[in-house]
């Protein structure tokens, strides 16, 4: 009896471990997928792990031309998506206000800005650290769109628009040498795709894919991300609930044994595909029409 | 040894009831449950919502406003971003005769301009002052119904009214004389809410409780999963408190049967609401259903 008393103890310890460990396995299969552009969906601990920050430039690239009045206080921002693309330039001014209150966005990449470009702004928030650091926050009043090329697995193309994301943000450093304000833009897509998967027993858990790399395509091994909303709180959980695509889902599967399927998409995507090693379907099956 | 292992297991065992409590909530039941939209915030004890900042911006062209004299130079710019597809009502406010924000023109009906009888009455409040800093205060005398709409999945629109509240901070540091480092803060709050009385198992029994849905984030949709607010009234004391009776509005809830059996349930809500439906997750989804006509 005594010799028992371990042995129960270690057959506990080591089911609730597992019980723990193991994550929720979804069904293999083919799921659809919709496309979505409400960021507060996606819960970020630093908006830095998914947005691309950059201190603004106040040198024109020397290509871009500027058919515009004159803004008191201009800075540049370039940015590709993809090294195929265009580059495209924001253009970005402070006038008579302690933020950036005039935005032109070259949406044609045609390196010229022109008046028909420029963008409302909205000052939306003011955050300070007991004024050692102000910084005020404005953004596009309507989202961005972006035209991207699309190859299909047949070679033909198709564009798409992605909505982009601009955070402008505006901070004065008590104490500073310089007396300009430090300017910095936070850009990142923010079209995402939003689906549901069954995760067996009639229960079905909620994904998202992201394009973590920032390039327009949302399929990139190592690179983009797949979400899945494990404790159904409906917010994803970047820190905590993402993956990259290209990894393995391993966990317990509807059936109690454990098991491992490999998501994949398309560069826009239409379907999500869960499936194992041998039964991975061919990349022109998952994209849209 | 022999009674460390005990103990551990002891401890071990004891943790698997704490467990289940753990995961059980209060969920809804299946139904339809009508939803009623409320303004009066008597029904909520500790109000502890956070409000939004207005978003300002230059004066837009196509905005035509009609203000006081004395209010002319000091007017700045804002909008309120509501509805679905989001929409930008604008208004104006300023300091026109005292320290903190005096005047406000909410354009209501959404027509871009903002006439005389847009003019929201604002009340001065006594400044306090907190260390180093003295904190000037004001706020809308009652809350301000405007018009927003909604897409329905047909396309057409619902235009509902919204009511919003506004406060206004001016924090006035002490130890200098320099307006400029004054730090002026325009916030806004969604005081509309809705009421509804549903079925919902706790764990024990199926119980008939009235619960209330938030517009936590502030943007005049009330179906923002993750983002809004359910209050169920658990103590039944006719009051839902912010504090203990809050959830986050969840669009899938799980019910507990047994310790191998779980349903998942998914609640349908419009972003102006008239109903909640609650169905198991594997029925089809109609959305129309649950769309105001």
């Amino acid at each position: 009896m005594s010799r028992l008393v371990p042995l129960i103890f270690l057959l506990l310890l080591l089911s609730a471990l597992v019980g723990v460990s193991a994550s929720i396995l979804p069904v293999a299969g083919t799921y659809l997928l919709a496309e979505r552009t409400d960021m507060q969906a996606i819960r970020f601990s630093a908006r830095a792990s998914y947005f691309t920050i950059k201190e603004l430039s106040r040198t024109k690239p020397a290509a871009l031309k500027l058919d515009v009045p004159m803004i008191d206080e201009t800075y540049y921002y370039e940015f590709r998506l993809g090294d195929a693309e265009k580059p495209r330039s924001l253009v970005i001014g402070r006038s008579d206000a302690k933020w950036a209150n005039v935005l032109y966005f070259d949406a044609d990449a045609d390196n010229v800005i022109t008046r028909d470009e420029r963008v409302g702004v909205a000052y939306k928030y003011f955050v300070t650290d007991d004024g050692k650091l102000d910084m005020y926050i404005s953004e596009p009043i309507e989202p961005l769109r972006v035209k991207r090329t699309y190859l299909r697995a047949d070679k033909s193309s198709f564009d798409k628009a992605l909505t982009l994301s601009v955070e402008i943000v505006v901070g004065y450093q008590e104490g500073a040498k310089s007396a300009e304000p430090m300017f910095l833009a936070y850009v990142a897509p923010s079209t995402w795709f939003y689906g549901e998967v069954s995760a067996g027993g009639n229960r079905v858990l909620k994904v998202a894919i992201l394009d973590a790399n920032k390039n327009g395509l949302f399929n990139e091994a190592e690179k983009d991300c797949l979400l899945i909303d494990e404790n159904c709180d409906s917010v994803f959980d970047w820190d905590k609930e993402r993956q990259l695509l290209g990894d393995d889902l391993s966990g317990l599967g509807p059936d109690g044994k454990r098991a491992k399927l490999i998501p994949a998409v398309a560069a826009w995507p239409q379907k999500l595909s869960l499936a194992t090693k041998d039964a991975t379907p061919d990349p022109s099956q998952l994209e849209g029409k | 040894m022999r009674h460390l292992v005990c103990l551990l297991m002891i401890a071990l065992l004891a943790l698997i009831p704490l467990s289940a409590l753990a995961a059980t909530r209060i969920v809804a039941t299946p139904g339809a449950f009508a939803l009623a939209p409320m303004t009066d915030w008597d029904k909520i004890k500790n109000d502890n919502r956070y409000y939004s900042q207005i978003a300002l911006t230059d004066k837009p062209a196509n905005l035509e406003a009609a203000f006081r004299d004395a209010e002319k130079p000091n007017a700045i710019f804002g909008v309120l971003q509501l509805g679905s597809p989001r929409q930008a009502i604008h208004l104006a406010m300023g300091r026109a005769e005292s320290n903190c924000v005096d005047f406000l023109y909410l354009d209501v009906n959404n027509d871009k301009r903002l006439t005389a009888e847009e003019r929201v009455e604002i009340k001065k409040n006594s400044p306090f002052n907190q260390g180093n800093t003295e904190y000037q205060w004001s706020e809308s005398v009652k809350s301000v119904a405007c018009n927003v709409s909604y897409m329905r999945s047909n396309g057409t629109l619902l235009t509902r009214p919204v009511t919003v509240q506004f406060y206004f901070l001016r924090k006035k540091p002490l130890n200098t004389k320099t307006p400029a480092s004054d730090k002026f803060y325009y916030y806004y709050v969604v005081n509309t809410w809705f009421y509804g009385k549903g079925r919902f198992d706790d764990g024990k029994a199926d119980r008939d409780l009235s619960f209330a849905i938030l517009d936590g984030n502030d943007n005049g949709l009330f179906n923002d999963f993750g983002q809004d607010y359910m209050l169920i009234d658990a103590n039944e004391d006719s009051f839902f408190d912010m504090q203990k009776e809050i959830h986050p509005l969840v669009e899938l809830d799980e019910e507990r049967i047994d310790s191998r059996t779980t349903i998942q349930r998914r609640k349908l809500i419009f972003a102006w609401p008239v109903t909640m439906v609650v169905q198991p997750v594997v029925d089809a989804v109609d959305f129309v259903s649950v769309e105001p006509r």
